[in-house]
């Protein structure tokens, strides 16, 4: 088991809070929880309310998730009913009982797909598949800020340097919008932060070089999406003196190609790494134009090679990751999600009978969200503005529709199916 | 080139859609009528899409945005011929 260190320091906004006070303040909340049978999912509430959850995870090495309140809709919650977790609902404090409880399996950490490409999938780990920063010796003390979404892969990879790693800080913004982000960054002093490139390209518009560059950033980490050589090119001029790095990575796989020499892709010697003992680092290959992984990091449940589904493409002594080539993701200033997940949510509304939402090509953020709806005859008539304020309330506002069309009837093709997206 | 009042009745509209009070000067900060980067983006769009062409954006004057009254003059020049100067009001 990995220990705690209790007294790595989280920055929040109301000030600098060390891990194990966290872990005192969060305690009454889960009096009794961990006498019970089986994993618990901590759902909803706030990131500090995360970042407890998971510190509360791994001192007690129980079985768990944790996941923010944006992901848990009704589907998600039924997903985490049914293998036989409890949910607590950090943000009212309601705890449901699974109709079977599972068995614990202490020290499990389980992350949620993002359903991208179907339904979301319980993904099993453990602290040490997910502390991947565990072989890197003497990490010189680093203030990290980190921009993913709560419970996600790269979320964890950030949290577990900051769990596991001595004299590492994290400070945490009051908003996943890059312009705050980047401000909370700039008023703790962050020297660590990992991003996608989108991120970095929303930023380094919103922000003058001048302004960027009293980051005292020594460490730059880029994953999350296709990195390209322009990304590359740019942050290196931008911040001479920090290490950039970009991490390829999946929830299944874990952190499996780490680049720190600043280009794009990764070494063609890698694919011929003949290393027999999947312990000591990932293998890759290539098999039908897509990378396959065996990696140390790889999920529990996932065990032997894993095919990624992202396809590569060789280019002299580099292997570039092109990532899959099928969408149906939106990706609103570097925060992607599935377009189904905004479907779901407006399928509730009384008045909607079918939605399509799709993004839509945006200067500065990339897309913003449109949907084509048909809604119900007969009921309540709304407008875009209730339903935006219908939206507003229930997902992040970077998913809330803003473009809107009102179909007459639902559009199908001639094997009935809805048309493509 | 797309004219004020269209510029500033979209914006109108955008925050009207939120349900955010769209009762404003122009010399309103956008952090104080809740104006975000998102709202920006898409104004930047439905602009486009009334002019019927892409806009072109400089970082530089885009930092410099923090009035209604900026986003309209910013709006207005970037909808217009790019190689005109900055117009005068």
């Amino acid at each position: 088991m990995i220990k705690l260190i209790r007294h790595n320091l989280v920055n929040l906004e109301t000030g600098p809070r060390a891990i194990g006070t966290l872990l005192d303040e969060f305690a009454p909340r889960v009096l009794g929880l961990s006498s019970g049978a089986g994993p618990i999912a901590f759902a909803g509430g706030n990131v500090c309310e995360l970042i407890q959850a998971a510190a509360w995870l791994a001192e007690t090495n129980h079985d768990g998730l944790v996941l923010p309140q944006e992901r848990l809709t009704t589907e998600i919650h039924q997903i985490l009913l049914e293998s036989g977790s409890r949910v607590v609902n950090l943000t009212d404090g309601q705890v449901t009982a699974p109709p079977k409880p599972a068995a614990m399996q202490a020290g499990r950490i389980s992350l949620l797909t993002s359903g991208t490409t179907g339904t979301p999938k319980l993904i099993e780990h453990s602290w040490s598949t997910l502390f991947t920063m565990a072989k890197v010796r003497n990490l010189r003390p680093l203030n990290w800020l980190s921009t993913y979404q709560g419970g996600t892969y790269a979320w964890f990879q950030i949290l577990t340097t900051i769990f596991f790693v001595e004299h590492q800080t994290l400070t945490v913004a009051a908003d996943r919008d890059p312009a705050v982000q980047i401000e909370a960054a700039l008023r703790h002093g962050v020297t660590a932060l990992s991003a996608t490139p989108t991120f970095w390209r929303f930023v380094l518009i919103q922000f003058a070089p001048a302004t960027l560059q009293q980051l005292p950033l020594q460490q730059i980490t880029l994953g999350g999406e296709r990195i390209d050589q322009e990304i590359l090119d740019r942050l290196k001029g931008l911040f001479p003196e920090a290490t950039l790095t970009h991490i390829y990575a999946s929830t299944e796989a874990g952190a499996c190609v780490i680049v720190r020499d600043g280009k794009e892709g990764f070494p063609i010697a890698w694919l011929h790494d003949q290393v027999q003992d999947a312990s000591e680092r990932p293998q890759l290959q290539i098999r039908d134009g897509l990378l396959w992984i065996l990696s140390p990091h790889s999920a529990l449940n996932r065990p032997g090679w894993i095919n990624t589904g992202d396809s590569v493409e060789i280019r002299g002594d580099r292997v570039f990751i092109l990532g899959r080539l099928e969408q149906s993701i939106i990706n609103v200033g570097g925060m992607k999600f599935a377009a189904r997940d905004v479907e779901q949510e407006l399928l509730r509304h009384p008045s909607v009978v079918w939605c399509r939402v799709s993004g839509r090509r945006a200067p500065l953020v990339g897309e913003v969200v449109a949907c084509d709806a048909v809604l119900k005859p007969g009921a309540p008539p709304v407008t875009e503005s209730d339903l935006m304020q219908y939206c507003a309330q229930r997902i992040p506002s970077h998913m809330v529709p803003r473009f809107w069309q009102f179909l007459r009837e639902i559009p199908m093709t001639d094997n009935l199916k809805t048309t493509v997206r | 080139m797309i004219d004020r009042t269209t510029i500033l009745d979209l914006m109108r509209g955008i925050l009207q859609r939120q349900g955010k009070p769209n009762d404003y000067g122009e010399d309103a900060l956008l952090s104080d009528i809740g104006f975000r980067s998102l709202d920006f983006s898409e104004l930047a769009l439905r602009v486009e899409t009334a002019c019927g062409k892409p806009l072109s954006f400089g970082a530089a004057p885009l930092r410099a945005i923090r009035t209604v009254r900026d986003v309209v003059d910013f709006m207005e020049r970037a909808s217009g011929d790019q190689t005109d100067p900055p117009q005068s009001r």
